[in-house]
């Protein structure tokens, strides 16, 4: 290595003053064959220069070359790659990647490359070099072996560069010379020139530790310097310690003092609550002295306002929640017996005015208002938009006490709110009164419908020019309810032989309608008042009151069903289950209201049931209108859990069943008609009465929602009908049972094709069915009456051959033996067979009704059935005597005119 | 025997007539009950009895629907007999059932011998103009020579389907009314003469 160094040194530096500084054999990363040589240079000419060099030689024999050169200054990084690595990169324009071939030697390279670096402004990053690698002392390493050369500033510049040999240089080489010039003897006196160079020496030493002692006071002196500043330090920090013990004291005292200062703001507070409170506590239970003067001295009805503003203040001051505890102070307490008198007097005040004028509006006004009622219009009262005049008469309201009483509806909140008895108290005097006032009311109104059912009947019915005058109405019924009562009830009954349902039903609609339409305002209002004036609603928070609004209006559209008449018609969905707390509450409201609603119309249900009960005097159908009328008022009826739509309801569950016995009565009398004794049976008397028991059944309930309870009657009326034709058929004992079917059946398709009441529509055509068959079996079992013999002998013929006899063989047997045959047939002359038919048609004549005009009918078909007999006959004629040479004594034309004959002869 | 209490009520006695499926029960039903009945089954015989107004009398109408298809003839004789009025029925759009009526006509002035009973030539189906295979002319030609009205029906559309029951009503009660006002004067009379004119046609 040595060598090619010194080659290179020779043959491509020297000549540019240049000189090399450490070495490396490097290959190409990766190309083994191309090596080349890193040299660090520098510069002879210009001290702190350091260039690097890549040299190559391109084959083995040839001469160094230069490739690259760059500054030292210019390489960016060294990467060493890692400790163990051959690799050396450069980074400069770009990354030179190169490995070297001995790792000792790229040590020291780099090592060499870092030293130089060092003391470049401007030097390269070194990464991922050991760092034991990077200190200057490693240059142990670096051989010494030039540093002989002493004084020359270049050498010593870089004692520290690798390489055992150092060329002289120039400079060098002329201070050397001059060295030996002065000493021209060295050469020829060594040991002269050895004495004078260690002479030199010598003195050298000398000086230098003469030097060396020169510095010692200076020495001393620092040291006194630097003791005195010592102690002026420790001076300062024993003054500081002072200051910070000093401080420490006065932070205690600050501390001390913030919590003074804190619990004295907390007293302040305290004081001014306990103040306030005092204060609110003092205001709030204060009533005012005018207040308080108005309450001692008021008097009703005159002062009804101040009082109301008086009591208000009053209720204010007592409900007013004390603090806890405070009602322990004396003060408090004087104040609250104060105030607990003052609430005495208001609820004495108040009680008794109430009371009175309940007691006064009940007695006084109230009878006025009855008695005029009936005579006098009331402008007010929603008259129902009924057509017939006569029945309009009027419910009297309360609608004058309800006015009078309105003004006091806030002092009732207050007496509920301050004494709840004495509230309890008037309010029970309150229905009470009014109990008994609407009883009156009732009685009157209830009387009234009837009369005007009565007086209208007994004109009808009597022809009776009775006095119509309203006054007489009064006194004059009572007899005729005798007769009423004690005439039969018209009850008709679909066995009855004659259909004459008796009754008004028109005039009974339009006065039940008019008594339902008449109660629903007055209770109605009624309720409304009580709930605002007795606050039945009171336990009601207005919020939830708008809730349970909203909750009903959602509700409202899908459930329009009545809860108090569950019974018949299914119990409506009750609303989402959201608002079921709202309901729950909202029924408990209710519950309470109808209570308070049954004390105020105590009589209402019995004048209801009276009534009804009376209407069955009044029309035959009488339960039907009831049923569709009240089934319609209830239905109407915006408030269903009301207490009148629950009275409506528990008349229409009446109702029902009242037209449930009404119907069954029919049924059961369709099973207990008795067959007339009459020549001919004809149209059984239910089926006779069936179409008109329909058209007005139909004309009542027409529109009503009701009419789904009337069809399920019709099917079973029906149903009935069927099977009683048909145990009655056999009853009479003149008209055969298949004439009693097929002219019953034949009426009873005929009624329901006009009735068209769609779910009979099965049983029309069954009834068309049934008809056709008895038609049939009629026929069948009277056209062989004419020839009887003869088709009693071919009927055997027939026997025989289904038995398996062969047609041709019949003639042998004895029965049916050619005689025979001949002695059958010459008893049926044309003229026998004629009698025979003129005697049947006779009979048929006979059996059938004129009503029911099923004669041609009949006839047609006998005719043609005979014929078809005759056919049949002669073809067993022809079948099984082919050779007898017999035949009827008549032809197909002799019955055909025989035919034409006999409806000539009618 | 309350039980009638129209018993005086004056009764009409029609009579359907016509070859099958020209619409007879259909008019009958939509007489009757106000409905059409789009399925075709064959009549053999079928008795009605309505309560109308006429004029602003109530009587009762008897409708006897018969069959246009019979075996004989003969049979039809004892129900023309019973008959004071007939309908004779015909569909326009079926040429068979128009040349049928002759037939018809025939058999009941036999039957009834009576030049003048009441009758109208009724041609059914008049909804189906498209289909018309039956001039109104030729009809009404026939009904000319006949000396009876001609009137088109629809029992389909109801169209003049009262008017010809009415009309044959009408024709009806003033033949009652003449013969009643012939059998107190010169009744035998009158009833001879026409039985001669019959005689001699
Ligand atoms: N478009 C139309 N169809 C009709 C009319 N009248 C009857 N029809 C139809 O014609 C067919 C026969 O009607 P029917 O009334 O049964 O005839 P018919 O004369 O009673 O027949 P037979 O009982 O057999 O003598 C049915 O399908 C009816 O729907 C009509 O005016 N217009
Ligand atoms: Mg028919």
């Amino acid at each position: 290595m040595a060598a090619t160094r010194h080659t290179l040194q020779r043959e491509i530096f020297t000549v540019n003053d240049e000189k090399i500084l450490s070495i490396c054999h490097v290959c190409k990363a990766y190309k083994k064959k191309k090596s080349s040589f890193l040299c660090l240079v520098s510069a002879t000419d210009t001290p702190e220069t350091f260039m690097v060099y890549q040299v190559k030689r391109n084959n083995d024999k040839s001469a160094f070359k230069k490739k690259q050169c760059w500054l030292l200054s210019d390489i960016r990084i060294i990467d060493g790659i890692n400790a163990d690595s051959m690799d050396l990169e450069l980074h400069i324009d770009k990354i030179y990647k190169w490995s070297t071939t001995n790792s000792q030697e790229r040590r020291n390279f780099i090592n060499n490359l870092y030293t130089v670096s060092c003391g470049l402004p401007q030097r390269p990053e070194f990464k991922n070099i050991p760092k034991e690698w990077l200190t200057a002392e490693s240059s142990s390493i670096v051989s010494n072996d030039n540093s002989t050369m002493g004084y020359n500033s270049d050498f010593l510049q870089s004692p520290l560069i690798a390489g055992e040999y150092q060329p002289i240089t120039n400079k060098e080489a002329t201070d050397l010379s001059s060295l030996m010039e002065n000493c021209y003897y060295a050469v020829s006196n060594a040991e002269l020139f050895m004495d004078t160079l260690s002479k030199d020496l010598s003195i050298l030493d000398g000086e230098n530790i003469q030097s060396v002692l020169a510095s010692e006071p200076q020495v001393l002196q620092l040291m006194s310097g630097i003791e005195a500043a010592i102690n002026e330090a420790s001076l300062v920090e024993a003054q500081l310690t002072v200051y910070d013990e000093a401080l420490g004291r006065i932070r205690e005292a600050m501390e001390r003092v913030g919590q003074k200062n804190h619990a004295i703001h907390i007293a302040n507070r305290n004081a001014k609550l306990l103040l306030e409170q005092l204060e609110v506590v003092i205001t709030q239970l204060t009533v005012s002295n005018e207040h308080q003067r108005i309450l001692n001295e008021a008097e009703l009805p005159g002062h009804k306002n101040e009082l109301i503003v008086a009591g208000t203040e009053l209720l204010k001051a007592i409900s007013f929640p004390l603090p806890l505890g405070l009602d322990k102070l004396s003060a408090v307490a004087e104040q609250k017996k104060r105030l607990d008198k003052l609430r005495a007097k208001f609820s004495l005040l108040v009680a008794r005015h109430l009371n009175n004028l309940f007691i006064h509006l009940g007695n006084d006004i109230g009878e006025t208002i009855a008695l005029t009622n009936t005579t006098v219009q009331q402008p007010n009262v929603i008259t129902s938009s009924s057509t017939n005049q006569k029945s309009d008469f009027k419910l009297s309201t309360h609608q004058v006490i309800q006015k009078e009483l309105e003004p006091y509806t806030e002092l009732m909140k207050l007496l509920q709110a301050l004494d709840q008895k004495a509230f309890t108290q008037l309010t029970k005097v309150y229905t009470k009164t009014m109990g008994s006032l609407y009883q009156r009311n009732f009685k009157f109104f209830f009387e009234e419908a009837k009369d005007r059912l009565i007086i209208r009947r007994l004109q009808h019915h009597q022809h009776h020019s009775h006095s119509t005058s309203k006054s007489s109405g009064n006194v004059a019924p009572k007899a005729d309810t005798e007769t009423i009562n004690s005439s039969s009830p018209p009850v008709c009954l679909l066995s009855n032989e004659v259909w004459s349902p008796q009754g008004e039903g028109a005039l009974l609609d339009s006065v039940l309608d008019n008594v339902l339409s008449q109660l629903q305002p007055v209770c109605l209002a009624e309720q409304a008042f009580c709930i605002t004036f007795l606050h039945l609603d009171s336990f009601l928070s207005a919020s939830t009151k708008v809730n349970l609004q909203v909750a009903k209006d959602e509700s409202s559209s899908c459930s329009s069903g009545n809860s108090g008449a569950d019974d018949i018609h299914g119990l409506a969905s009750p609303g989402s289950t959201n608002i079921n707390d709202l309901t729950k509450l909202e029924r408990q409201v209710n519950e309470q209201v109808r209570a308070t609603m049954a004390a105020i119309f105590p009589s209402l249900e019995t004048e209801l049931n009276n009534l009804i009960t009376f209407l069955e005097k009044i029309d035959s159908f009488w339960c039907m209108y009831v049923l569709v009328r009240l089934s319609q008022h209830v239905m109407s009826a915006q408030d269903t859990g009301s207490f009148l739509s629950m009275t409506f309801a528990s008349a229409l569950v009446q109702a029902k069943r009242a037209f449930d016995k009404f119907m069954q009565m029919q049924q059961q009398s369709v099973l207990d008609t008795k067959i007339n004794r009459r020549n001919k049976c004809g149209i059984l008397p239910y089926v006779e009465n069936f179409g008109l028991f329909a058209k007005t059944a139909e004309n009542i309930f027409k529109n009503s929602d009701r009419k789904i309870d009337l069809e399920k009657w019709y099917t079973k009326l029906i149903a009935t009908m069927f099977e009683a034709i048909i145990s009655h058929s056999t009853e009479h004992h003149k008209t055969p049972p298949e004439v009693v079917k097929m002219e019953n059946f034949h009426h009873l398709h005929d009624l329901l094709s006009q009735l068209k009441i769609s779910v009979l529509d099965h049983q029309r055509k069954e009834a068309k069915q049934k008809y056709q068959e008895a038609l049939k079996a009629y026929v069948t079992r009277y056209f062989g009456r004419p020839l009887e013999k003869l088709n009693f002998f071919f009927d055997g013929v027939q026997a025989k051959v289904g038995a398996g006899v062969k047609e041709s063989e019949i003639s042998y047997q004895m029965a049916f033996s050619r005689q025979e045959l001949r002695r059958v047939v010459k008893e049926y002359p044309a003229r026998e067979v004629k009698k025979g038919l003129e005697h049947l048609y006779r009979k048929v004549e006979k059996h059938l009704c004129e009503e029911e005009n099923l004669l041609q009918v009949v006839w047609r078909e006998m005719q043609g059935e005979f014929i078809a007999q005759y056919i049949n006959i002669e073809e067993l004629i022809q079948r099984c005597y082919p050779d007898s040479n017999v035949t009827l004594e008549f032809t197909i034309q002799n019955i055909l005119e025989f035919f034409s004959e006999i409806a000539l002869s009618h | 025997m309350s039980k009638k209490p129209g018993a005086a009520q004056a009764l009409h006695k029609v009579i359907m007539v016509g070859s099958g499926g020209v619409g007879k029960s259909a008019l009958t039903l939509q007489f009757m009950y106000d409905e059409f009945v789009q399925d075709y089954e064959p009549t053999k015989a079928d008795s009605y009895r309505k309560k109308v107004v006429l004029d602003g009398e109530e009587v009762q109408i008897d409708i006897l629907d018969t069959a246009g298809q019979e075996d004989y003839a003969a049979i039809r004789d004892n129900y023309f007999r019973s008959g004071e009025g007939f309908l004779c029925v015909f569909s326009i759009t079926e040429d068979d059932s128009f040349q049928a009526t002759q037939e018809f006509r025939e058999q009941i002035l036999r039957v009834k011998n009576d030049e003048n009973i009441p009758f109208l030539l009724v041609g059914n189906k008049s909804d189906l103009q498209e289909k018309r295979k039956v001039s109104l002319a030729e009809a009404q030609g026939r009904s000319q020579q006949w000396g009876v009205p001609y009137v088109e029906t629809s029992a389909k559309t109801r169209e003049n389907v009262d008017k010809v029951f009415f009309d044959l009503m009408r024709e009806i009660r003033s033949r009652k009314i003449e013969d009643k006002a012939a059998s107190n004067g010169r009744g035998k009379d009158r009833a001879k003469r026409k039985k001669k004119k019959c005689i001699i046609l």
